[in-house]
């Protein structure tokens, strides 16, 4: 079963190929059908808006509680979390997750091009073994890591970040191999007669066509780290270096549980993962594509 | 640098991965090879075995076989990662990836953006608004008249609600990838020949996308194993022991109760399960490629 | 195409360039200069509030590093709760290069750390403080291990029932209450109930929410005044899963429970259950609380946590009785927060002249106040400084200091704990659960945890 081309490209995007219907079918069945999918979708919507709701009200009310109530609205909440040491903590996080994503990507993209399109041996075997490796615990893996990094002096925001880019690593192969997987063969071989290296192969040839799957490596590497809880508060012991879950943490734990500062300051760490998904949302989507269907 | 590159043995293919290679040994692979070390031995957080201990052979894995409670954070973490990974979230993701596709534009914009957040959620974040969610006065529990607790009344329900509504956004993604490379035409001719669209859907789409779907649930079982930080925040395995799956069982005998060593055995279980899981995957997309050939 | 393609990479090593000069000036201006003693604390757990940890570490360091300019105090906060506290010192205490030369250790722990070999034994320094003698004898114990001593106490919590005197009123219970045994309190709660519905009667902790604080504020501090108050056998080295005393602690949870005079599962099981009492007595919803002695503090203006100045006339206080009034019939768990000195410590000396620093009158005196302690020393807890910060409160916790029983500091403690964690949960959350099903559930745990053969029965 042949592929059509639309699908290697990665600026066709969300347009679903099963809504070419045909004319005459703009019937009343057809209407009450689209009613129906609209109507599912919408409750569906409504389903997962729900427990989101509690962030927005809990963090501009005064009276916040885990309950959900109309606020009696104030800024307080938001003034008091943005002081000094939690902006530091998001900066923090930024530059964690940053680190992360870069060590992912990049070892993913060089690996995965490896994997892909050269001859490795039970590369079968290792990509299915590199990807289970995901499942791994990692309250399993924190101690070992801790004692490896006390040895070496490197209880620190970038070391951190170094180990939670490895974390991520195994899932971002996966995708950028997949997608190395569907760039066309003829195209690396035009590049090749023109005496083109490896690495401008790499660069120029096979990042570009496979760039959904990079972004969704670098994204998932990202989130990733974004939203990681127990390695920074294992692995970072200086203050002013610890990062916005931590401080979300320190909140809970309160002997005074400030549910409207937990609120406000959880919206603001969800902030950025959330704009990052307004601006990525095309490329990203485009870049999941398992590669399940291409041909056996 | 020839076109016959690909055939011969290949150091270039050598250097590409060793990046990859070194960093995954050196922070991922060693370290869980260090833990299958420990988790026979006694060392203990703190204590005299904390620096001097040593190989203690099968005797942690005798106290494993008898450990009642063990068996029942691994019936626990069957029941979580079946109903929430495999059903809950191929089921809902698979719902949502359909609807989406054929659902007006700005619905699908709408929709699509609220569940990706969901999962894009920093795990803490989405642990805190589902305990707010559903404790008491939460929004769930104004079903019950605002007095039900219903995170502490049906623990593994609510727990596995959590988990399917952050981890839905992902398998929605993956799935529509796979809908999207469905060929028009064989869907086309199935209508033609008066199929349902729900005949289409099950006798030719599904086959289709199967490899997808495979693959996807082999992902958000992985994903829900090594999930840790929801559960721990939202109920700490409780109450009781109602939601002590074997993530957080590892984590209370390691680093609670201190006993590294056997909180390691633990945690290598869940590794034996995932290399299962992957073993699974791999004879059951090696049988559809199979099939497919 | 090309140059699209080159920023992101600019932007990484832009990053990463920013990192290396963040990370690199993070650490402690000009180590080499100075003597660095690091000190190892908890930010949020020990003190009342974040603003009064900074203001009391702050403080020992700006005037210690006054008193010696050559010497740094490095700040090491630890983040999070109880447990985050033992695992991260733990870890820290494995090498050499991350151990703190002080660090504030919960009580219990101290026999732990101390058979690692990770603590420094501290009496040749201690005989030579005016200090050291002051100390009551148990508490003198709880820093000790196979003969040495290893810590130095700096402030104890203990448990008192807070009535609310107004309620009582309303309820017509006689003001003031003295109860000389546990039916007691169950006499009073039940009137309360009948009275007073919409009133928690009795608030006493149950269930795994709290960790360990469920059964030092509960179970333990029960079983103190029970008639048969041991947990762990000595002479035949056993945890007691079933005694006496603990099927009247287990009955007294019964009759809590099944006859509805228990607070809500949702307030008990929460993660902040500890403090909970500290915001709902204030509002008048409960009327008898088995509490601690840091309540106090929280209502006092300085804190403000919330800030109740009629406290001192509306929430009495009274030491939980023992089982059937014997004397003294006081009935209480003690346990507090210790400092230690590191094995590995380049600087022993100059780490025990900072720990007595810590050990002088204001410091101890100002960490009671804005942590909720009752100092060890004997001579402070008279001091009017301590006793009208939150009055009368301090002064019961100092009255029944003495009686007060530590928990058994072995770390297999930590097990029967969460037995009897559970075994309290169950009792709270099924009420038609029997003290025998109880009894059942900490026994099991345990046997199943440690070994049926390190259990036992007393008669």
């Amino acid at each position: 079963m042949t592929q059509s081309i639309a699908a290697y490209s990665p600026s066709s995007t969300a347009q679903p190929m099963a809504d070419v219907v045909p004319e005459e079918t703009r019937s009343a069945s057809a209407r009450r059908e689209s009613l129906i999918v609209n109507g599912l979708l919408a409750l569906l919507g409504i389903l997962f808006l729900a427990p989101l709701l509690w962030i927005f009200f809990a963090s501009v009310d005064v009276n916040a509680s885990w309950a959900l109530s109309w606020p009696h609205f104030t800024l307080a909440h938001f003034r008091e979390v943005t002081r000094g040491d939690f902006l530091v903590s998001l900066v923090n996080t930024l530059l964690l997750s940053l680190v992360a994503s870069a060590v992912s990507t990049i070892a993913a993209i060089l690996g995965g091009y490896a994997l892909s399109r050269r001859r490795v041996p039970l590369a079968d075997g290792l990509m299915v073994t590199i990807l289970f490796l995901t499942g791994i615990p990692l309250a399993i893996m924190i101690v070992p890591v801790f004692q490896v990094y006390a040895q070496f002096n490197l209880l620190n925001l970038w070391a951190t970040g170094v180990f939670l880019g490895v974390c991520s690593l195994p899932f971002a192969l996966w995708l950028i191999k997949t997608g190395m997987d569907a760039v066309p063969k003829e195209l690396e071989e035009a590049a090749r007669m023109e005496q083109a290296s490896i690495l401008q192969i790499i660069l120029y040839v096979t990042v570009p066509v496979a760039l959904p799957s990079i972004f969704a490596a670098l994204i998932y590497s990202f989130i990733n780290a974004w939203g990681a809880f127990l390695p920074p508060l294992v692995l970072i012991s200086d203050q002013n270096q610890i990062t916005g879950p931590i401080k979300i943490y320190g909140l809970i734990g309160n002997s005074d549980v400030r549910y409207g500062d937990i609120a406000a300051f959880s919206l603001i760490y969800s902030l950025p993962v959330v704009i990052l998904y307004i601006l990525m949302s095309r490329p990203f989507s485009g870049g999941f594509s398992m590669g399940g269907a291409v041909k056996g | 640098m020839g076109g016959d590159a690909t055939e011969k043995p290949d150091g270039v293919a050598f250097l590409l991965l060793l990046p990859t290679v070194i960093l995954l040994l050196a922070l991922f692979v060693g370290p869980v090879l260090y833990a299958f070390y420990l988790g026979l031995t006694n060392i203990a957080l703190m204590g005299p075995t904390a620096r001097n201990f040593h190989f203690t052979g099968m005797i942690n894995i005798h106290r494993l076989m008898r450990d009642s409670l063990f068996w029942e954070s691994l019936k626990l973490t069957a029941i979580f990662v079946a109903a929430s990974a495999i059903v809950g979230v191929t089921v809902v993701g698979m719902a949502l990836a359909v609807l989406i596709q054929h659902a007006v534009a700005w619905l699908r914009a709408v929709v699509g953006a609220i569940v990706v957040v969901a999962w894009m959620l920093p795990p803490l974040t989405a642990a805190l608004i589902w305990y707010a969610f559903s404790t008491t006065g939460g929004t769930l529990s104004l079903i019950g008249g605002s007095q039900l607790d219903v995170l502490n009344t049906f623990p593994m329900f609510v727990v596995c609600l959590a988990n399917i509504w952050a981890t839905a956004g992902f398998s929605m993604l993956v799935l529509s990838a796979g809908l999207r490379s469905v060929p028009t035409e064989v869907l086309e001719a199935g209508r033609m020949e008066g199929a349902s669209r729900w005949r289409v859907f099950c006798s030719l789409t599904i086959p289709i996308i199967q490899p997808t779907i495979v693959t996807n649930i082999l992902l958000v079982t992985l994903l829900s194993l090594a999930n840790f930080s929801l559960i721990y925040i939202m109920t700490g395995g409780g109450p009781g022991n109602a939601t002590n799956i074997l993530p957080i069982y590892s984590y209370q005998q390691a680093l609670v109760f201190g006993k590294l060593g056997y909180g390691a055995l633990l945690g290598d279980v869940v590794v034996i399960i995932a290399t299962i899981f992957a073993y699974l995957y791999v004879r059951v997309s090696r049988s559809t490629r199979m099939a497919a050939a | 195409m090309g140059k699209h393609r080159r920023r992101p990479l600019y932007a990484i090593a832009l990053a990463v360039g920013v990192m290396t000069v963040i990370s690199g000036t993070s650490r402690p201006a000009r180590a080499a200069d100075k003597t660095v003693i690091s000190c190892a604390y908890s930010e949020t757990y020990v003190f009342d509030n974040e603003d009064l940890t900074k203001k009391w570490w702050g403080g020992i360091k700006a005037e210690f590093e006054k008193m010696h300019p050559d010497v740094t105090v490095q700040l090491v906060q630890i983040q999070g709760g109880y447990d985050d506290i033992v695992n991260k010192l733990s870890l820290l205490y494995r090498s050499p290069t991350t151990a703190p030369d002080i660090a504030q250790m919960a009580t219990p722990t101290v026999d732990r750390f101390a058979s690692s070999g990770y603590l420094l034994p501290l009496d040749k320094y201690l005989v030579k403080t005016d200090w050291w003698k002051k100390f009551p004898p148990v508490i003198q114990g709880e820093g000790a291990w196979q003969g040495k001593t290893y810590s130095v106490n700096t402030g104890e919590n203990d448990s008192m029932l807070y009535y609310n005197v107004e309620l009582f009123k309303k309820a017509g219970l006689p003001v003031p209450w003295k109860p000389t045994s546990w039916n007691d309190i169950l006499a009073a709660g039940r009137v309360i109930k009948a009275k007073l519905p919409g009133v928690v009667p009795i608030w006493i902790l149950a269930g795994t929410g709290s960790g360990d604080n469920t059964v030092l504020m509960g179970v333990d501090t029960m079983l103190a005044g029970s008639s048969t108050p041991m947990i762990f056998d000595e002479k035949t080295q056993k945890w007691v899963v079933d005694s006496p005393g603990l099927r009247e602690v287990f009955s007294f949870y019964h009759s809590v429970f099944s006859e509805g005079l228990g607070a809500k599962l949702s307030d008990l099981f929460s993660t902040s259950g500890v403090t909970a009492p500290v915001f709902m007595i204030p509002k008048n919803q409960i009327a008898i609380t088995f509490g601690s002695n840091f309540y106090g503090g929280n209502w006092s203006k300085l804190v403000s946590t919330p800030y109740w100045p009629q406290a001192s006339q509306v929430a009495a206080v009274v030491p939980v009785p023992t089982v059937n009034g014997k004397a003294p019939n006081i009935s209480t768990t003690i346990g507090g927060w210790d400092l230690a000195i590191s094995a590995t410590t380049k600087h022993p000396d100059l780490a025990f002249e900072l720990l007595d620093f810590m050990m002088n009158k204001e410091n101890q005196i100002n960490a009671a106040n804005w942590a909720g302690f009752v100092p060890a020393d004997t001579d402070y807890v008279k001091d009017p400084s301590f006793l009208n910060f939150a009055a009368p409160y301090n002064e019961l916790s100092a009255v029944v200091l003495p009686d007060g029983v530590i928990e058994p500091p072995s770390g297999d403690y930590l097990v029967w704990s969460r037995g009897a964690q559970e075994a309290t949960g169950a009792l709270a959350q099924h009420p038609n659960t029997t003290v025998d099903q109880a009894i059942g559930i900490l026994s099991d745990y345990v046997k199943n945890q440690l070994d049926p053969s390190q259990t036992e029965v007393l008669k």
